[in-house]
């Protein structure tokens, strides 16, 4: 029943970060109605930088799901930080099973948002001659998740010390500043987790190597995190 | 006595340089009812979050049913057996009093449906009403009731009392004592209200500045301890070294106020050598042990 | 059990619930081979420590005024009928000494600290096994 808990209390963020990722596509559909037709020329460069935008954008859903640690109780509750934390910790069950628990229906509620990124990208952006396949969209919808996994068990491992507000807004400054450098510096081009992320759609094949960095980066976030879940004081 | 369901052993504890549990020591026996009466701020919820894990002591050794409170794996095992209500009283907001049973039963596979289904009625508790709109006593009472069901052998109580009505002090306390009756529960509370304590505790252990000030069976201290009053004809020209077992003493004038751990006799008779005009004895109360305790700090 | 204990007199429970059991068998109110409540009834009932009413049931039981029948339960024993013609007597002393008392100008509070103290002495003495004065 730890599931259901976990969702009761996730619920609300989940939510908004549907409506988040919802929001371009309302945007575009209510704002251009006829811009399939008198879409400017642009040129692959700009596209690429032009979709990689919305893969920061998409990015930060995974921060807006992120669950509080193991932490039970939402910013807007008053007083005591902890709160119904001590009786979750009261039960026979270990921390380890608690934070695996949250993690786990974090990246779900992440991943099944994240389904909307490739509708996005199939109603918006794409034009017919681009080539971009079913299974194309589908590999950018798995390519988005996976790197998506490390800003996800950023949000988690800052939320262990951190309260809800600040790590919000911290996790968010964090992606949008990464993204800043990585598009920036043609050093850093290489590792650029946003490009990384597009890929399926250029390529039409999934950037193995970049999804095994990220794999590796959100292991080392998680695990970081779940060593303070462990180790602290309640 | 290898009995010991609670041990710790000289707990320190502070928190950014500031001393919450300067050397406590506990035991608690099975079966037992045992009152762990304090000030505000005197180390009772630290004591009682080091005994669940939730903290590390900076010195010192806790044990629950013979297992480290600390370790994680005992952990598990310890909190399988012991049914805990928090300081604050705070459950799942979202959830209704009914899920919350499902929920914690989810964990304990001893449940005990007939005693669910007796706090439900005693404490009557609607299943339907959502935990946030519950008042702070009606989640007293639930918490009990999800601490107590699982057929707990060990029950640590953060003030249970507090925030409810005498009418629902006094049904509580009943419970308290029916499970500890019936089913020999340990039961381990913490309380500034010393009247209950003293109604149900058969051991104390009275906590002031992070440590034990007086410890014992409540029967043998309320027998041993006895408050002398000596009137004298003139009033004492110097201080008195009165004997061993004098504790606290107090003079206004020709009266000379003692409270008494032991030695009653002897001091009787030293009071009377000193020509001591009328040597009166009284009962004390636990609320008199605990205010020379907690005073003279 | 319609006992009324106060927790907060200073007077051990067990000695309460001794003297409350004792009185009720003085004036009438529990007869010889009335059955009383088990230990854990009484202790839910007066809302106290069922170790505290073991304490109680004991001391009495040596004292002969209750005896336990092995499976049926703790009953108040045959022979306190004599204890009660004790006490009718004991009664008659203390009027008699009260009536004395009050005719020395003596207030009531003054009369109870006097005999608490007098008793207090008493107890003690015997405790120690020697004199006290």
């Amino acid at each position: 029943m730890l599931w259901y808990k976990g969702w009761l209390e996730t619920r609300f963020q989940a939510v908004f970060g549907l409506l988040f990722a919802v929001f371009p596509i309302a945007l575009f559909t209510l704002a251009t109605p006829h811009a399939a037709n008198s879409a400017p020329q642009i040129s692959a460069a700009q596209a690429e930088s032009g979709i990689q935008f919305f893969a920061l954008y998409y990015s930060i859903v995974p921060i807006l799901v992120a669950g509080s640690g193991i932490k039970t109780q939402s910013a807007r509750m008053k007083k005591g930080l902890h709160g119904s934390m001590y009786f979750t910790l009261s039960l026979p069950v270990s921390r380890l099973r608690l934070f695996a628990t949250r993690a786990g229906l974090g990246m779900l509620e992440t991943v099944t948002i994240l389904a909307i990124a490739p509708c996005f990208v199939r109603i918006v952006l794409i034009q017919p001659e681009d080539h971009v396949s079913h299974s194309d969209l589908f590999a950018f919808w798995v390519t988005l998740s996976v790197c998506a996994s490390v800003f996800y068990f950023l949000g988690v491992l800052l939320s262990t010390f951190l309260d809800d507000q600040v790590r919000g807004w911290l996790s968010m400054f964090g992606v949008v500043f990464l993204f800043g450098l990585l598009t920036k510096i043609p050093l850093l081009a290489p590792v650029n987790i946003f490009r990384a992320m597009i890929s399926p759609l250029f390529t039409h094949s999934l950037p193995w190597a970049g999804m095994g960095i990220s794999v590796g980066a959100a292991a080392i976030l998680g695990l970081a995190a779940l060593r303070v879940v462990q180790t602290r004081e309640y | 006595m290898s009995d010991w369901v609670i041990q710790a052993r000289g707990l320190q504890k502070s928190f950014k340089g500031q001393p919450a549990l300067t050397g406590l020591n506990l035991e608690v026996p099975a079966g037992s009812i045992f009152g762990f009466p304090g000030r505000n701020g005197a180390g009772k919820t630290t004591t009682i979050r080091l005994l669940m894990g939730f903290l590390k002591p900076d010195c010192g050794d806790a044990r629950v049913f013979g297992m480290p409170a600390g370790d994680s794996a005992a952990g598990i095992e310890i909190r399988r057996r012991l049914g805990f209500v928090t300081e604050d009283k705070e459950l799942y907001p979202h959830m209704t009093v009914e899920q919350i049973i499902r929920f914690t039963r989810s964990f304990f596979p001893k449940w005990r449906v007939d005693l669910e289904q007796r706090y439900l009625k005693v404490f009557d508790l609607p299943l339907g009403r959502k935990i946030s709109d519950l008042s702070k006593g009606m989640r007293s009472r639930l918490m009990l009731l999800l601490a107590i069901s699982h057929a707990a052998e060990l029950l640590i109580l953060d003030e249970p009392t507090e925030g409810l009505d005498p009418v629902a002090v006094e049904d509580m306390l009943r419970e308290l004592v029916a499970i500890s009756a019936n089913e020999g529960t340990t039961i381990f509370f913490s309380s500034h209200q010393l009247e209950e304590v003293e109604q149900i505790a058969d051991r104390v252990c009275i906590i002031d500045h992070g440590t034990a000030v007086v410890t014992g069976s409540l029967d043998d201290l309320k027998t041993q301890y006895q408050r002398l009053r000596v009137v004298f004809g003139e009033a004492l020209r110097s201080p008195v070294q009165w004997g061993e077992g004098a504790e606290h003493v107090r003079q206004d004038g020709r009266t000379v106020d003692i409270l008494a751990s032991r030695n009653v006799e002897a001091i009787i008779n030293q009071a009377r050598s000193l020509q001591g005009t009328s040597v009166e004895r009284f009962p004390v109360t636990l609320k008199d042990i605990f205010l020379e305790h907690v005073r003279s700090n | 059990m319609l006992f009324r204990l106060n927790s907060s007199t200073g007077l051990p429970m067990y000695l309460q619930l001794m003297e409350q059991i004792r009185h009720a068998i003085e004036t009438g109110a529990l007869k010889a081979g009335d059955q009383l409540p088990t230990i854990r009834k009484a202790a839910e009932d007066l809302v106290m420590n069922p170790n505290t009413v073991v304490r109680a049931y004991r001391e009495l039981q040596h004292e002969g005024i209750i005896e336990l029948k092995h499976g049926s339960g703790v009953f108040v024993s045959e022979s306190v009928g004599g204890r009660a013609r004790v006490t009718r007597r004991a009664q008659t002393i203390v009027q008699s000494a009260l009536d004395r008392l009050a005719n020395l100008g003596l207030t009531e509070d003054e009369i109870r600290r006097l005999f608490e103290n007098e008793l207090a002495q008493h107890l003690a003495g015997k405790a120690s096994g020697g004199k006290n004065e």
